[in-house]
This record gives structure tokens, C-alpha cells and sequence, in this order.
């Protein structure tokens, strides 16, 4: 309880007048005084009778969603019950850590006299990632007169788990139907050399005979072999492209994010099986990373740092430069010449000619391509190639896919539709790109040894191909899109932007050879 | 509505015309009071009730009590008179309707008047007995502690929900994730 101005003036008049009835020995000063102050504890006393009834109030917070992603809107109801009616106004307002963006105005519930329940609901976001308690809520109360005021804390706050922005939801799949799993166990369904035992067999002729297990040839008195699992590893060489097109989406909910974390289970589950793995990340000029695949944790956790720090590379620039800015090119130039200058101006201006982005090797055009056809020559028949890229250049990926596949390669193929990374498409046209980056997937998934999957947001998957009805609906149309293209090779309609049929062509096949 | 606690008005002894022009009730009982005033004064008493009735169309209840009060001991009321006793009563009338229009109830009003009348009496009759200064102080005392005690009793109230600065340390935040 807190005192007005009020009321310091009237305890002032009050005190005045006794003070002066007293001093005159004047007794109807004296009274009034003290009439006065009567009145005054009069209306302390009720309002004390009154806070009762506020500290009682069920006032309560709560947010429609318990976990919400930093700054993303999250609608809080703020509630204010009352057992019986206030002869004052009450307003109930919620105290929001700093770290939560207090809307303007401030929400606020007023109860006015009477009054026995109000309610509003506002929009805030969080700014920080962690857990955040909301509330609790706060009553400001007056009492009738002005003369007191109050404050009465509500007893319920709210969690809000505020989690960064992250890629969520993650959808691995073909065709909209998400993959059950994606790495295992690595076994070949034969028997051999090895360590795991099978089972013993009779020896037949051409058995080595240190293979022979003697224990089971004394107790079964005739020559057998012990069978083991054959088990094998899986060298993996992970292709993660970060150029600039990569780097479409929401802020930490990009391609390359989520990429990333196809990237990560790879590394992990080659941690957890002790296999060989190495990286190669493709930049727009070039490769930026090429580590051959090795086993061991001092590959892993190189990797994984790799990974995790991939941002999107710059596209060069193709406009003309302006305000003596210089391109890139020109730049270049200027730093070859500069390179064989021993002059000290040259070694002066050397480092500024520096690219901040660093390429392990620059190439022209394709680096994708290339950079997995360089990585092909350090691995070995039978290693899978893991190729993260995005949908924007279906031809360089599918020659890429097939590079993959030479000696041997197995291909697993990871895209990232467009389509899921553009907050502005929606609706039908959404689904018609999809249906479009549909037909280039199963294409590429249609190449011998190569599987091609798509990784979007599991969310924006199911908004833009719909769950139930929109999976029949996709099932139909993928299969009329099918027929259409068919019927469009042969009627002369326009291609489509991944024109390109879905199997290889022998002369593709030609040409890669 | 902003919130009535956070509101800092700065407090003016002045109230608004028009809002008096409803206040017929108020009106009788200072018409009391100013006819109190001009039998206890004359002529001169005349003059002090028509600027009680100014300070009642001009200003607050307690302001124009405190003026009154001033006004009859100024034109020389004995408290034992006919107009002082009037002029008392119009004024204290005064308060009580302002505690009534207030809090919207009689209950208020009742408890006040009687505890004024129970005052009044205690105030004569321990005045027979003790100088005024003993009595009038020990009232003024007992005014103080009931005030106190009445805060005491509002922390004890209030307090199981915590209020005031005792609840500041609510809506802190946890962020135990910030660096992720």
C-alpha cells in the first residue's frame, strides 16, 4: 500500500488543525483535526477491507504454445477473476523479462467498478533463446477516494521455451513420404572371414585349411569351418555445396541448414560404425574443402567442424561497378599481376587483394561436378558418394550423380527444393514447382546406383503438398504430370525448367564415358 | 486505461463545477454548514458562509471542510453554540457524503459517523477531566496507530501474494540456452 499526494494534504490539514487547536487551546480546531483524520483511516480502512478481495483475484498468464522459436510471435492471454465486485478500477498488467519484447501498449486488463472478469490477449516475441517465464501477472489498484494505492502480484507465471532458430521438422524423403531410415548397419547377407561368429560348416575341398576349427572338428569327428559375418565399412565421401544459392530461407532455417544437418547424421553415424568418411564443400568458384576419407576421431570432429561452419559463398557479381568499386575480376587480374611483383608496393598491396573466402581449388564452371569428380579419384570401388545440394542446377547435379557413380559408386543424392525455402510461394503454383523438382528427383533417383532424396521442412512439405488429401492429390498428379510430359514430348509443349528426360539418354552415357 | 497505481497526478484542491452541480445531497448538508456559520458569526458570519459555499462549488470536500472549520472559529464560534454545532455537523456531513459518493456504500458512512460520535463524546467527556492539549494529543496518537495498524493489517493481506517491492524479483528470465 502506497499513499497519495491526497493524502499527505489531508493528514497536512488535518495535523495543521490539531496542531493550531492545540497551541490556541481552541477545541473546535482541535476537533476538526481530528474529524478529519478519522475520515482519512475511514477510507484506509475500507480500502484494506477491499484488498482482500484483490489478493484473492485469480490472475493468471499463459501463452497459446509452449515452445516458440526466437522472435517468432506467440499470442499470451492475461486474465483477471475476481471473487466479488471492486468499488474501484483494477488494471492487471504482466511483467515480461527483458529478454521478451514488451508490446506497446503495454497489455493491460481493466476491471472497472463492478466489474468481475476481463480478459486480453496480446502478441510479443522472444528475443533470446532459453527458457523464459512469463509473469506473473500484477494488479494496480486506487482506492475510491485517491487517497491509497496497491499492488498485488498473481501467484501463476508461464514457461516459454524460446528455442534459436533452427532447421525443425526435418523431412528426408521422396515424394512427399519421409524415409524411415537412413543409415544402419553395414551387413553383406554373406559369410566368411571375420569376426562375428555364423555358424561351422563341413570342410569341402579348396577350404583353406587355417580356417578349419579344430574344437568343432574334435567334437563332430570330421573336418568343419568356422563361419563369421562378413561385415564391411562404408567409405562415404560427403559432397556439401554451400554456394550462394544455398543460402535461400529464413535466417538459420536455409538450405544450407538444413543440408547441414543431413550432413551431421552422416558423420555421426560414421562415428558410430567407425567408418571412413571425408568432405568435400563446393563453393561458387570452387572447391572450399577436400579432406579424403579417413576413419578415426581426428577425422571426425574436423569434420563436423567443417560442416557445422559452412555459410553460403558469394555468387560473383555480374553487374558493372560503380563508385570505383572494382568486380572481382579485374580484382583478380590486378592480384595475378601483383603475385609476381617482388616490388615492396606490390607486396604492400598483396593482402588486400586477398579473397576472404577460401578455395582449396578454383574452378571455372561446374565446381560441383568437378569437385566430385576429384573426389571420386580418392575413393575407392564401392564408396558411396553423398552429394548435398539444392535444386537449382539439375543438369550439373545429375552429371555429377553419375560421375559419382563410376567404379562402382553407390549415390546418395540430397535436394532441397526451392519451392520449401521461398516463404512467398504458396498455393497451387507452390505445388506445380514441386511437382516440377518432383520430376527431376526421381529422374536423378532413376540413374543406376544413385537415390535421391529430398530435405525441406517438414511443415512447409505438408502446407504445400498437403497431408492426407494433398498426398492422393500429389499421387495423381505426379502420374498425370507423367503422362503429360509424355504426351508433351510428342504435342510440342514447352519443357519444363528441368527439361530433361528421366532416365539417361545414351548419349548422355556417351558423353560421360 | 493506464494503470491507477503508475498514474503520478499531481493533487489540486480544485474539483470541477459541473461535477457539484449533482450533488444535491451535498448541496443541503453545506447549506447546513453555512447556515451553522452565519448564526454562529452575525453578519460577519453571513459573509464567511457565502465563501463557504465558493469554496464548496470551487474545491474539494476536505478542502472546504478545513476552510470552514477555519471560517467558524474565525467569526468567534463558541463549540458549544447553536450555529457551531450546525456549522460542525454540515461540515462533518460533508465528509460523510464524500466517503459515500466514494466507496458507493452507506456501510462506510456508518462506521465513520458513528466513530465521530463516539469520538465527540469521549473528546467532552475526557475533557472534563484533562487539559485539552492531553486529550486532543492522545486522540491525534490513537488516529496515528490506527493507521498503522490498519497498514500492517493490509501487508498481512496483501502479503501472501506478494506486493510492492516484496514481488519485484518476479518475471526474471532464465536463459540457459542464449549461446545455442
Amino acid at each position: 500500500m502506497r499513499v497519495t499526494r491526497r493524502f499527505w494534504v489531508v493528514l497536512g490539514f488535518a495535523g495543521a488543525l490539531v496542531g493550531v487547536g492545540l497551541v490556541a487551546v481552541d477545541p473546535l480546531l482541535a476537533g476538526a483535526g481530528l474529524t478529519l483524520g478519522l475520515w482519512l483511516v475511514a477510507y484506509q480502512a475500507w480500502f484494506v477491507r477491499t484488498v482482500g478481495t484483490v489478493a484473492a483475484a485469480d490472475l493468471t498468464v499463459e501463452p497459446v504454445r509452449a515452445r516458440v522459436a526466437v522472435d517468432a510471435p506467440v499470442v499470451v492471454r492475461l486474465r483477471a477473476r475476481l471473487e466479488s465486485a471492486l468499488p474501484y478500477a483494477l488494471s492487471v498488467t504482466v511483467d515480461l523479462p527483458p529478454t521478451v519484447e514488451t508490446p506497446e501498449p503495454r497489455p493491460v486488463v481493466t476491471l472497472d467498478a463492478g466489474d468481475r472478469s476481463a480478459e486480453t490477449a496480446f502478441e510479443t516475441r522472444a528475443r533470446v533463446a532459453g527458457e523464459t517465464t512469463l509473469g506473473p501477472a500484477v494488479a494496480s489498484f486506487r482506492d475510491a477516494g485517491g487517497f491509497f494505492t496497491g499492488t498485488v502480484h498473481g501467484d501463476e507465471t508461464a514457461d516459454l521455451a524460446v528455442q534459436p532458430r533452427a532447421p525443425r521438422d526435418l523431412h528426408v524423403g521422396e515424394g512427399g513420404d519421409p524415409l524411415t531410415s537412413l543409415y544402419g548397419e553395414h551387413r553383406t547377407d554373406a559369410t566368411g572371414a571375420g569376426l562375428e561368429p555364423s555358424g561351422v560348416r563341413e570342410y569341402v575341398p579348396g577350404d583353406q585349411l587355417s580356417r578349419i576349427d579344430w574344437k568343432a572338428t574334435a567334437r563332430l569327428n570330421h573336418p568343419h569351418l568356422r563361419e563369421f559375418d562378413v561385415r564391411t565399412t562404408h567409405e562415404t565421401a560427403l559432397v556439401v555445396d554451400h554456394r550462394a544459392s544455398t543460402g535461400a530461407g529464413r535466417e538459420r532455417e536455409t538450405k544450407l541448414d538444413y543440408l547441414r544437418e543431413v550432413a551431421l547424421a552422416f558423420v555421426n553415424a560414421a562415428d558410430e560404425h567407425n567408418d571412413p568418411i571425408g568432405v568435400y564443400t563446393v563453393g561458387d568458384e570452387g572447391t572450399t574443402t577436400a579432406r579424403d576419407p579417413a576413419a578415426g576421431v581426428e577425422q571426425y570432429d574436423p569434420i563436423r567442424r567443417v560442416v557445422e561452419r559452412l555459410t553460403p559463398t558469394t555468387a560473383e557479381p555480374t553487374a558493372t561497378p560503380v563508385d570505383g568499386l572494382v568486380a572481382p575480376s579485374r580484382a583478380r587480374a590486378v592480384a595475378t599481376r601483383l603475385q609476381g611483383d617482388p616490388s615492396a608496393f606490390a607486396r604492400t598491396l598483396r593482402p588486400y587483394f586477398d579473397a576472404s573466402e577460401q578455395y582449396v581449388r578454383r574452378l571455372g564452371d561446374r565446381p560441383l561436378f568437378r569437385t566430385v569428380q576429384a573426389a571420386r579419384a580418392a575413393l575407392g570401388s564401392g564408396a558411396w558418394t553423398v552429394i548435398l545440394t539444392d535444386d537449382t542446377r539439375p543438369r550439373e547435379t545429375r552429371e555429377a550423380a553419375r560421375m559419382a557413380t563410376r567404379n562402382g559408386g553407390n549415390v546418395l543424392v540430397f535436394l532441397t527444393p526451392s519451392v520449401f525455402y521461398d516463404p512467398e510461394s504458396v498455393g497451387e503454383a507452390a505445388f506445380e514447382r514441386y511437382l516440377t523438382f518432383e520430376e527431376f528427383r526421381r529422374s536423378l533417383a532413376a540413374v543406376d546406383r544413385v537415390s535421391a532424396f529430398e530435405v525441406a521442412p517438414g511443415d512447409r512439405l505438408a502446407a504445400v503438398v498437403g497431408r492426407e488429401a494433398g498426398s492422393r492429390r500429389h499421387a495423381r498428379s505426379v502420374a498425370g504430370t507423367g503422362q503429360q510430359r509424355a504426351a508433351g514430348d510428342t504435342g510440342g509443349q514447352e519443357p519444363l525448367a528441368y527439361s530433361e528426360s528421366p532416365r539417361p539418354t545414351v548419349d548422355e552415357e556417351a558423353t560421360d564415358e | 486505461m493506464s494503470s491507477p497505481a503508475a498514474t503520478a497526478e499531481l493533487y489540486s484542491p480544485a474539483e470541477r463545477l459541473e461535477a457539484r452541480s449533482h450533488r444535491v445531497a451535498e448541496l443541503v448538508i453545506t447549506s447546513v454548514a453555512v447556515a451553522g456559520v452565519a448564526v454562529a458569526g452575525g453578519r460577519l458570519g453571513v459573509v464567511a458562509g457565502v465563501a463557504l459555499l465558493a469554496c464548496w462549488l470551487y474545491l474539494r470536500a476536505e478542502v472546504t471542510f478545513v476552510v470552514g472549520a477555519v471560517l467558524v472559529a474565525g467569526v468567534g464560534g463558541d463549540p458549544s453554540t447553536p450555529g457551531a454545532v450546525l456549522a460542525a455537523v454540515g461540515l462533518a456531513g460533508l465528509l460523510a457524503l464524500e466517503l459515500a459518493r466514494a466507496w458507493d456504500s452507506a456501510r462506510p458512512v456508518g462506521a465513520f459517523l458513528a466513530s465521530l460520535v463516539v469520538g465527540v463524546v469521549a473528546f467532552v467527556a475526557a475533557g472534563e477531566f484533562v487539559a485539552l492539549r492531553w486529550v486532543g494529543g492522545g486522540a491525534a496518537a490513537g488516529l496515528v496507530g490506527a493507521v498503522y495498524g490498519l497498514t500492517r493489517v493490509e501487508r498481512r493481506v496483501a502479503g501472501h501474494r506478494g506486493s510492492g517491492a516484496e514481488a519485484a524479483g518476479a518475471g526474471q528470465s532464465e536463459q540457459e540456452g542464449a549461446e545455442q
